[in-house]
């Protein structure tokens, strides 16, 4: 059964122990940041960087906000950087529902990277791994995380730890439970139940977010606002879904232009052609 | 903590004021959210700024700093008015029916000060405050007589203390509490509506403060106030109520428990002074405490302390100790009256090292020169100073303070020596968190190098000095030859179990009989005990409960069978409060304990015993109905919780502004707390500034991602990925009227020095209206300095340390530094 | 809010360019010689020599567009994925660079030449082979535009036209490089040089019709273009520069050719560079 973690924006409190759990668990280097005047300090996603929380102010008129939410791999049911990956060096975990680069397969074109339709593109590039990786490696942890220079990154829900039944490092960290993790029905229901309590509790705008247009995710949402406050897209859809139709209408151009100009000029030429003889 | 972290699960209402519950006690955030979700509890955030905690509240109200007592008066005016308090519970439980001297008076009679105030001296005499008392007979106390507080159960004598309160709360209304703290009246009121919800007999209201409180001149007034409301509602004692100070470290409670703290001596007996005699210090916890205040059937438990003294006497000289020789009292160090008379805390301290009376330093588990108060003059000080001895994992600024930017080491003749430290990681021992839960925790793995334990150096240097002293001589030779000095484990090292079998205490002389918990502890000399209140903590047969780790299966929350709690494993203290006259909870959903008329006491075999989800804090087998039955504060010689209650600064909380402050007090003309020491009077280079130079509020705070001075975690490159540099908070009005732009690096400046940092323009800070005057508020995190893997900018030539500006003023009792308010000015970095 | 990532640059767009001339040079080709019933055979055989370089060309961008350490694995796209536009791009250019690109022009070759004489004369192998070099022309100008519309970045995907405008486009550079070839050869070809300019007129407002129906269907994500940081390259570049100044040059005067032949081609690679360029803008 699919797996989902089910991370609370209502019960967040930013304290980014996710953050570091996720780097320490998968032996990830710091990324070097500067202070911009901001709590999250312009972290982006980036190769060694697979999940980080956002911080939004937000004037409603009857209260000030502070929303947090976590930037990470969705885990989509289905995944457009899977789909359109020419090399099928992404996959999804049929035991877990997880969503994972074989980096050994992966060339590095970026091409899931803008097909992603979450956090501007999830999967990152990472052109160096560092020593601290490359040891780990020695001690027989290539399985089933293998690192490869120049290749492509993501969350990889710790499918390591949730095999050997264990859940994901920051979920097992989290200080106020607001990251969750089990069977993706179970998570559902607990999300939903909290929606209905928050709602109870004058949250009007709570929801769950778990887009269908994705084919549901893997990671779900509890939300205090709508999706777009927190930078989700409202509809997400598969970016692959539209393929035949955008096929098309090159076609349908082809089409065109082999009348109007080619059929057109050339066979008026084959008949100039046949007065000039 | 009153109560524990756990127990905020049963709370109907949360408090977080004068801390950041959110930001640096996360996990306390696990069991507020289990509260709210559970128990529909709502939380309410109090603060100079909207925090992560603020962003989790169901209500948030912006308060200027140092300015929590007018808010807190106003809450209990506003309880008072509206009636929403626990009446049975004041009546009862609290000291509100007692009388106090008819000679007392208010800081509304006198301007802003009590009665009994010295001017010169800056000191109160406090014979006026005292009861008006009776003698009564009394069979168990010394004499057979005790004087005992009058009191008057219908609280309308105009002297008793439910009068005086009501008149004191009364000049506290709402629209004054606007004008002094800011807070829209609206939020003020909305507040108050839904806290004092908690006065109903069956619901409770908890307070999560931390250094936001305690921090300023008035820090301990602060939590007083607070600890009257809870009082005024019926919350002390009970699951889901209490006063809890949230520690900022994982072992604060128990290094105090330990006597950190330079007016203690372990387990908070109070420290000897210059001229105390054995048999003087002994009657005062003996005699004084058995009859002075008391009232009739008062557990008045302090009565005991001499056992513990003479306990901890003979654990420190061991034989050498006897009955004859005052179990060699003599031999303990005693304080005096300190440099300039202001004691020994952090402040007096370094002015004394400023003054160049102090040579030598032994530094370990901080780091003053960034944690410090006007840091620029104590790392000044720490030049003075002939030798520093700092143990720590790093180089620190303060093991690196001739390195500080401004500095020439060539300058500096002081002889540094810095001892490798082991982690907490790599050592066995205890630690207690804020819930006094003392739990055991495991090496991880064994420390780096030649890093040592604590415990190991200690050891060393102990032993040295012995050898020292045994083979030489010297003055105080005979102290430091008797003192017992024995914590060796099976392989000749020092053993941290030893140590901690030590503090639970066993028999003399055999030495070789755990003793069960303190009350099997004499002061006959015939047992040990390193601290009375970690006794229990080994059963007689040396199982360490401090391992155990048992989750509760059903119960409220106390987890009983999870380590060991003091005292005696309680979880809740005061918890005979949790219950009405007659012994019942007063919420039946969440019983604390309860009067078992039934249940048979095993040693008397008598029906009739207290019990319950938690050990009581009660004796086992009085029952509410015998004298005495009802006095639920076993700690005071009242035996009844204090409204009212003496500190250096009056008995009733009263509102004082800062030492730097951008306004008048309008409450009254006394402008600052009365009690206060002035070490800028003292010493000139020791500066305040005024609000005419320095128009905006500074105040200084912790961020989740780093940890106190930053030592740990500076030096951890993902977690200054997180918080990289230094930064000051400041509203976008501010930010408009000094041309800021977000992420512009500015200097913040004062009288006392300037540092520079990177604005972070939010909507999250926003400018107080005080009684018509815009004041503007600019938050700055203190973990940041000069040395380590990240200073807390670019620069290497500056100190990032926000305590730079920081004064040299603190606590009329405590001597905390008042590092939560004071006055910066800022400006654009050219 | 964030930084985006900026990973595709021009290196992409000169594979995209290249990959979108080698399927118009062929397809161009070989409709004229269709279409004039071999009057145009010139044009055919320019169009199909063009081919392998920039086949070539592109398959040297597009290695150069992986991570070096990664470029010599590019047998990796070697699967057959349909689902994957970058993978059928993959097959595309094989087949495409097999049959247009070396079969074809060999043909041509063999009987011009001389060279491989058991080519020479296969006229039906000819045809047969250019109906699928234009099927696979076709793809090799479009797939590039479906690697950019299928994903999530809106300026490329909010509307379905944006392969559309790839095939128009590349026509365009198609018709204009033939024309330039021919400009810049010494043996002139009035009749081709008329049918060519004709062609790359229409073949241009036909292309713009398509732009301006893809920018109306990308709606606000179009304002990067019009108004937004890569307005100017897209007003001044494409459609000054690329399309208005060939059709007014072509209308106004004869013996331009070299001029408005090589200003539509730069008016390609730029509508290509703002494209790719401009949907990474966040």
């Amino acid at each position: 059964m699919a797996k989902a973690i089910l991370y609370d924006a209502s019960k967040c409190t930013a304290c980014r122990a996710c953050y570091v759990a996720c780097k320490q668990w998968n032996v990830l280097a710091a990324a070097e940041v500067k202070e911009l005047g901001t709590y999250y300090n312009a972290l982006t996603l980036d190769g060694t960087t697979w999940n980080l929380i956002d911080f939004i102010e937000k004037d409603d008129p009857d209260r000030f906000r502070w929303h947090f939410i976590s930037h990470r791999c969705m885990h989509c049911g289905d995944p457009s950087c899977a789909n359109v990956c020419a090399a099928g060096a992404i996959t999804k975990d049929s035991e877990t529902g997880f969503v994972l680069i074989d980096n050994d397969k992966c060339l590095g074109c970026k091409n899931c990277h803008y097909a992603c339709p979450f956090w501007e593109g999830v999967p990152r590039f990472r052109d160096e791994i560092s020593e601290a990786e490359e040891e780990w490696m020695d001690h027989g942890n290539k399985v089933p995380g293998k690192r490869v220079a120049s290749t492509m990154y993501k969350c990889r829900g710790c499918v390591d730890r949730v095999k050997n039944g264990l859940e994901p490092a920051c979920v097992t960290t989290c200080p106020p439970d607001a990251l969750q993790f089990g069977d993706k029905g179970e998570m559902l229901s607990i999300a939903n139940a909290r929606v209905a309590l928050l709602k109870e509790r004058g949250e009007t705008k709570a929801q769950v977010y778990d887009p269908k247009g994705v084919g549901g995710t893997g990671v779900i949402y509890v939300l205090l606002d709508d999706p777009e406050v927190y930078g989700l897209p409202a509809d997400p859809k598969v970016s692959t879904a539209d393929m035949v139709t955008k096929w098309l209408t090159g076609l349908i151009t082809a089409g065109i232009l082999t009348i109007v100009p080619f059929w057109m000029v050339f066979k008026a030429a084959e008949a100039e052609g046949k007065g000039g003889e | 903590m009153t109560n524990h972290w756990v127990d905020l699960k049963n709370s109907d209402c949360i408090v977080i004021m004068g801390g950041n519950a959110a930001e640096n006690h996360p996990m306390s955030f696990k069991w507020i959210t289990k509260a709210m979700e559970e128990r529909g509890a709502k939380l309410i955030c109090v603060d100079p700024r909207f925090t992560r905690s603020a962003a989790k509240a169901d209500i948030y109200a912006p308060l200027r700093s140092g300015t929590d007592i007018p808010f807190i008066m106003g809450m209990i005016n506003y309880v008072i008015e509206n009636k929403k308090y626990h009446e049975e519970y004041i009546k009862c439980y609290t000291n509100a029916t007692l009388l106090v001297n008819p000679e007392f008076k208010m800081p509304g009679d006198l301007n802003g000060l009590f009665s009994g105030y010295d001017s010169t001296a800056r000191k109160y005499d406090r014979a006026t405050w005292a009861y008006q008392t009776e003698d009564l007979p009394d069979e168990k106390a010394p004499g057979g007589i005790i004087h005992s507080p009058k009191r008057d159960m219908s609280m309308s004598d105009p002297n008793c203390v439910w009068q005086i309160l009501k008149k004191h709360a009364a000049r506290y209304t709402p629209e004054m509490v606007e004008k002094i703290c800011g807070t829209p009246k609206d939020k003020f009121l909305e507040i108050c509506e839904e806290f004092s919800k908690t006065g109903a007999p069956e619901k409770a209201g908890t307070i999560c403060y931390a250094m936001g409180w305690t921090q300023h001149t008035v820090g301990t007034e602060n939590i007083r106030a607070f600890a009257m409301l809870q009082l005024l509602l019926g919350n002390i004692g009970r699951p889901g109520g209490g006063v809890n100070a949230l520690r900022g470290e994982p072992n604060v409670q128990g290094s105090t428990d330990h006597a950190l703290l330079f007016h203690i001596i372990p387990a908070y007996l109070a420290v000897p002074k210059a001229g105390d005699t054995f048999r003087g210090y002994a009657d005062k916890y003996t005699v004084d405490k058995a009859t002075k205040d008391v009232l009739p059937g008062s557990i008045s438990w302090w009565r005991n302390g001499e056992k513990y003294l003479v306990s901890l006497l003979k654990e420190w000289f061991g034989d050498a100790a006897t009955a004859d020789n005052g179990y060699r009292f003599d031999w303990m160090g005693k304080i005096g009256g300190g440099f300039q008379g202001g004691g020994y805390s952090h402040i007096a301290l370094f002015e004394a090292m400023y003054a160049g009376e102090i040579k030598g330093m032994l530094c370990l588990g901080q780091n003053p020169a960034v944690g410090g108060p006007n840091s620029n003059i104590e790392t000044a000080a720490m030049e003075n100073l002939e030798w520093l001895v700092d143990l720590n994992l790093w180089e620190t600024e303060t093991n690196s303070f001739w390195k500080r930017p401004g500095c020439d080491p060539e300058a500096v003749q002081t002889e540094v020596w810095r001892l490798p430290a082991a982690d907490s990681c790599e050592k066995d021992g205890s630690i207690s968190n804020s819930g006094r839960w003392i739990q055991w925790r495991w090496k991880g793995c064994e420390p780096l190098g030649d890093c040592k334990t604590d415990l190991e150096i200690t050891d060393l240097i102990m032993k040295e000095v012995k050898r020292l002293y045994a083979e030489e001589g010297g003055k105080g030779a005979e102290i430091i030859n008797n003192i017992y000095w024995d914590y060796s484990g099976p392989n000749g090292d020092p053993d941290v179990v030893e140590v901690a079998k030590a503090c639970n205490g066993y028999t003399w002389p055999d030495r070789n009989k755990l003793v069960k918990n303190f009350t099997k502890l004499e002061k006959d000399g015939t047992t040990a005990c390193g601290n009375w209140l970690f006794s229990g903590t080994f059963t007689e047969d040396g199982e360490n409960l401090m391992q155990r780790r048992i989750p509760e299966a059903e119960g409220i929350g106390n987890n009983l069978e999870w380590t060991f709690a003091w005292p005696v494993n309680r979880r809740i203290v005061y918890n005979r409060a949790s219950c009405d006259l007659e012994g019942k909870p007063w919420n039946p959903d969440i019983p604390e304990i309860w009067w078992d008329p039934n249940k048979v006491d095993a040693q008397t075999g008598k029906p009739g015993m207290w019990t319950g989800n938690d050990v009581p804090d009660f004796a086992a087998t009085k029952a509410p109905s015998a004298v005495g039955g009802d006095l639920p504060a076993i700690m005071l010689n009242e035996g009844v919780f204090k409204l009212y209650a003496p500190c250096s600064e009056g008995p009733l909380p009263e509102h004082y502004e800062p030492v730097e402050s951008p306004v008048e007090n309008i409450m009254s003309g006394q402008q600052i707390n009365p009690a206060t020491v002035l070490w800028h009077e003292v010493n000139p280079d020791t500066k305040i500034g005024t609000a005419d130079e320095y128009p905006i509020i500074g105040s200084t705070y912790r961020v989740t991602e780093h940890w106190q001075t930053g030592i740990m975690t500076r030096n951890q490159p993902w977690l200054v990925d997180l918080m990289p540099e230094m930064f000051v908070e400041i509203s976008k009005e501010l930010a408009g009227e000094k041309n800021i732009e977000p992420g512009e690096t500015v200097e913040v400046f004062n009288a006392r020095g300037s540092l520079q940092a990177v604005a972070i323009v939010t909507g999250r800070v926003k400018p107080y209206n005080i009684n018509g005057k815009t004041v503007h508020f600019a938050g700055l995190p203190w973990c940041y300095g000069y040395a380590g893997f990240c200073t807390g900018g670019a620069c290497p030539t500056l100190n990032y340390s926000a305590n730079q500006l920081t004064p040299h003023v603190g606590d009329a009792n405590t001597m905390i530094p008042e590092y939560k308010a004071f006055l910066v000015d800022i400006r654009k970095v050219k | 809010m964030h930084e985006g990532t900026h990973y595709w640059h021009w290196l992409l767009v000169a594979e995209m360019f290249l990959g979108g001339l080698a399927g118009a040079c062929f397809f161009t080709g070989a409709l004229a010689d269709f279409f004039s019933k071999g009057k145009l055979r010139r044009v055919a055989k320019i169009g199909s020599y063009l081919v392998l370089p920039s086949v070539i060309l592109t398959l040297v961008f597009l290695l150069l567009d992986l991570p070096p350490s990664r470029m010599f694995y590019f047998w990796h796209f070697m699967i057959f994925k349909p689902l994957s536009s970058m993978n059928q791009g993959v097959w595309i250019l094989t087949l495409f660079t097999m049959t247009a690109g070396v079969l074809v022009p060999a043909i041509f070759l063999a009987e011009d030449k001389g060279i491989l004489p058991f080519l020479k004369g296969q006229e039906g192998l000819r045809k047969a082979l250019s109906v699928i070099g234009i099927i696979f022309g076709v793809g090799t100008m479009g797939y590039s535009g479906v690697v950019l519309a299928d994903k999530a970045v809106p300026l490329w995907s909010a509307s379905i036209f944006l392969p559309a405008t790839w095939v128009a486009v590349s026509i365009v550079s198609g018709i204009a490089a033939i024309r330039l070839v021919l400009a810049l050869s010494s043996k002139k070809d009035e009749l081709a040089e008329t049918v060519l300019s004709k062609a790359l007129m229409m073949a241009l407002i036909v292309a713009a019709i398509v732009i301006v129906v893809f920018l109306f269907a990308s709606g606000d994500h179009a304002s990067v273009l019009i108004s937004g940081s890569y307005a100017l390259a897209f007003w001044l570049g494409v459609v000054l520069i690329g399309i208005v100044a060939p059709i007014v040059i072509d209308f106004a005067a004869k013996n331009m050719a070299t001029i408005s032949s090589i200003l539509a081609i730069l008016g390609v690679f730029l509508y290509k560079w703002v494209i790719l360029y401009g949907g990474q803008v966040h």
